[in-house]
């Protein structure tokens, strides 16, 4: 027994000098990777959002108390203040996030605007009026109505159920919530890494890449659907909030403690670069495309889809990097799909 | 030489291949996985030849209690040959129901059921005792496990697995969390060792098995082997099934000693009876086939022209176990070529994410998938549904590269047409076997 033992450790040994290859990996404290995204990314976001939206809510109470320009100024303004600290959020529905069902009910477009406007939509958890309330719902009420101060009373109603939504997510992460998802630190399907990217990948692929950019943009139909934009009735915020987004992915992946550092320290190289800087690189190109664009994305796909259509490429360049190589490279279980393999 | 031996050997492998094969069935069962894997999906990958095996509905799970049955009959030994064609003909049906649940190992005990049909195994476990066989039939099982050994082994002989320690690399580093092993599965020397002491492992192990006196130390090995790759890896029953199958190198004393534990208590199973020291030219003819086939079959792969790894023409039935760590992404385009109408398709509307992962980086089934898209979309009243994939494709942690031609309409693409003519060529040389 001791013999065969012995001829492999002497083979083991005698076959680690391959000079091509880098020396060794160094172990990277994954605990410390959730650490930092829970306590430096997703909960300051939360308690971010929840302040914005507890403010938005109060100019909506004084604006239904006292219509006028003014308080109707400050409602709009808070209204934009919080939607772009929900892109903050949105990537990371992870736990609380996505079982107070948070993205559905804030931020589901286009939102029917026949059914607001009849006045009848009834209780806000049902899930068929998950697009009659939300960011959508406000947009339309605040920027789309002739006169915003016949529905102010549905302003204040949605904006107390986002402060709601915003406040029972945030306790859930600052409860117990936050240990269990530390200590979750494993490797499988159902652990914390493994959820996380997931989820920000979810996010990245369909509701930052999809939703913002290809579906307006026209990608994924016959023609150019401007009207499926974000934040149409605004008429000046959808580049904001697709560039809020895009910079929490950014920020998610690139600062210390992160899948960029993950992936640094698993020296993972693709085509001679490290893939961190490649997948930096995808996040700058889609915000310099970004930067060319109208302040509306909608207005843009009418005047010239050509360029929304130039961002849509360059997000699912990021999609590849993001999806096939990264995973790949970190070992990531791509879905809850547990099985046999070989 | 004598021909003759006792045939305790093979009611042990009988017993054990039997027990094993009914805790397979009540395992996937209890996890759900009858109807996770073959009721709630809406479509189905078939191989080639058999688009007509698809899952019976709630029937499914009549099938795996059939087959369940057959399991329990062979483990005791009840109506031997008859239990092990049908559990043959259940089992093999329910491989070939879902191309994606593919693995090793189904392969192995199909094909090691047809060949268990046709030797003889005296019945029961107590009657069986005192039985005596052609020793021929023991060494043709012997045979049987060291070619798939030995094949997996040769399979590894390749710069990925030597020389770049990958897919290993990859894996083992995301087993972190391992108590005592985690920080180890970090250091590359430690992909190198087990890289090549599989290599090793798999090409030396049937002749240490054969070779009486390296036998215990090799079993040993087996069984270490076999644990440690359970840990490490989901790979579900395989290594009991390995671990139990290299009982068969031992002599039959040992067996004897296994079987009079066994058939402690009454014998149930009437009638010992005498098997025919000869061997049958209808036995003989089917078992020559079988290991013709499992000698030949896993070369076909010269025949095709490409990297192996990235057309897979010839990969599945070969025994390459664990070679690849491929990761793709597929997006689907239909385009009427009567109208203006187009569509990206989303896949998850008519597949699971497992099927998903599987069909994106294997053509047959980015192929099998997109003439399905086709007609799907020829009943959403696309007159002339053309369609397109765009797919990149990682392997062994190389850089994504693009995968089908995505210019090419696929529903002019046929299973017939040659994979190199439809997928991109590989940028990268992986040598040997």
């Amino acid at each position: 027994m001791t013999r065969y033992l012995l001829c492999l450790a002497l083979l083991a040994v005698g076959c680690t000098t391959d000079p091509t290859e880098p020396a060794e990996s160094a172990s990277f404290d994954r605990q410390a990777m959730l650490v930092h995204w829970a306590d430096d990314i997703i909960v300051p976001a939360f308690q971010d959002f929840k302040r914005d939206a507890t403010d938005l809510e109060s100019a909506a109470r004084a604006y239904e108390s006292t219509p006028s320009d003014e308080t109707l100024a400050t409602v709009r303004s808070a209204f934009a203040t919080a939607y772009l600290g929900w892109q903050r959020l949105s990537p990371f529905m992870t736990g609380p996030g996505e079982e107070h069902r948070l993205r559905e009910q804030l931020n589901i477009y286009p939102t029917d605007t026949t059914r607001l406007l009849s006045g009848s939509t009834g209780s806000l958890e049902l899930p068929s009026n998950v697009d009659v309330q939300g960011f959508p719902a406000l947009d339309f009420l605040l920027f789309g109505t002739q006169d915003p101060a016949d529905r102010r009373a549905e302003v204040t109603r949605l904006s107390a159920r986002i402060t709601e939504l915003a406040s029972v997510a945030l306790a859930d992460w600052t409860g117990e919530y936050r240990d269990a998802y530390v200590a979750a630190s494993g490797n499988s399907a159902t652990a914390s890494v493994d959820r996380t990217v997931n989820d920000f990948i979810f996010w990245y692929e369909k509701y930052l890449r999809a939703g913002k950019i290809g579906i307006p943009a026209g990608v994924f139909s016959s023609d150019p659907r401007p009207a499926l934009a974000e934040a149409p009735y605004h008429g000046n915020l959808s580049r904001a909030l697709f560039l809020e987004g895009l910079e929490a992915g950014n920020d998610f992946f690139s600062t210390e403690a992160g899948l960029a550092d993950y992936l640094d320290a698993l020296r993972v190289e693709r085509g001679g670069e490290s893939l961190s800087s490649q997948i930096r690189a995808g996040f700058g190109t889609a915000a310099d495309r970004a930067a060319e664009l109208n302040a509306d994305i909608a207005t843009q796909v009418r005047n010239d889809p050509t360029a929304v259509l130039q961002l849509y490429d360059a997000l699912q360049a990021n999609v590849i990097l993001l999806k096939v190589d990264m995973l790949q490279a970190l070992g990531i279980n791509v879905d809850y799909v547990d099985a046999d393999g070989d | 030489m004598r021909t003759e031996t006792s045939a305790a050997p093979l009611v042990v492998f009988r017993f054990g291949f039997g027990l094993i094969m009914l805790l397979s069935i009540i395992r996937f069962w209890a996890n759900g996985w009858i109807e996770k894997l073959y009721l709630s999906p809406d479509f189905f990958f078939s191989y080639r030849y058999f688009e007509w095996v698809k899952p019976l509905g709630t029937w499914t799970y009549a099938l795996f209690a059939v087959v369940a049955l057959a399991a329990a009959c062979i483990m005791v030994g009840y109506r031997y040959r008859a239990a092990m064609v049908v559990f043959f003909l259940g089992f093999t049906y329910i491989e070939l129901m879902d191309k994606t649940t593919y693995l090793n190992h189904y392969y192995f005990i199909s094909l090691l059921a047809f060949l268990l049909i046709w030797i003889p195994i005296p019945p029961g476990l107590a009657a069986a005792r005192g039985c005596r066989v052609n020793r021929f039939y023991i060494h043709i099982l012997r045979l049987f496990v060291a070619v798939v050994y030995f094949y997996a082994g040769l399979a590894k002989l390749n710069s990925d697995w030597l020389l770049h320690a990958q897919p290993l690399a990859i894996w083992l580093p995301a087993r972190y969390d391992l108590p005592f092993l985690g920080d180890l599965l970090q250091q590359r020397w430690v992909h190198f060792a087990f890289a090549w002491g599989g290599a090793l492992y798999d090409l030396a192990i049937p002749f240490l098995l054969l070779w009486r006196r390296t036998r215990v130390a090799a079993f040993l090995l087996v069984v270490i082997f076999h644990v440690l790759t359970r840990v490490l890896f989901p790979i579900g029953m395989f290594p009991y099934i390995m671990i139990v199958s290299a009982l068969i190198f031992f002599g039959p004393e040992l067996h004897e000693r296994i079987l009079a534990v066994l058939a402690r208590g009454r014998s149930w199973v009437a009638g010992r009876r005498s098997l025919s020291a000869r061997v049958p030219v209808w036995r003989l003819l089917p078992i020559t086939g079988v290991l013709l086939f499992h000698l030949l079959f896993p070369f076909r792969y010269v025949l095709q022209p490409g990297e192996l790894f990235w057309t897979e023409a010839g990969y599945r039935f070969s025994w390459r176990v664990m070679l690849m760590e491929k990761a793709g992404l597929a997006t689907f385009r239909v385009e009427d070529g009567a109208s203006d109408r187009r569509a990206v398709v989303d896949n998850r509307e008519f597949l699971t994410a497992f099927q998903e992962k599987q069909m994106a980086t294997q053509p047959d089934f980015l192929l099998e998938f997109a003439q399905f898209i086709a007609r799907e979309y020829q009943n959403r009243g696309f007159l002339q549904p053309q369609v397109y994939v765009d797919s990149y494709v990682a392997l062994n942690g190389r850089r994504s590269q693009p995968y089908v031609d995505p210019e090419l309409d696929l529903t002019t693409v046929s299973r017939n047409t040659p994979v190199q003519q439809w997928l991109l060529p590989f940028q990268d040389t992986i040598y040997g076997f």
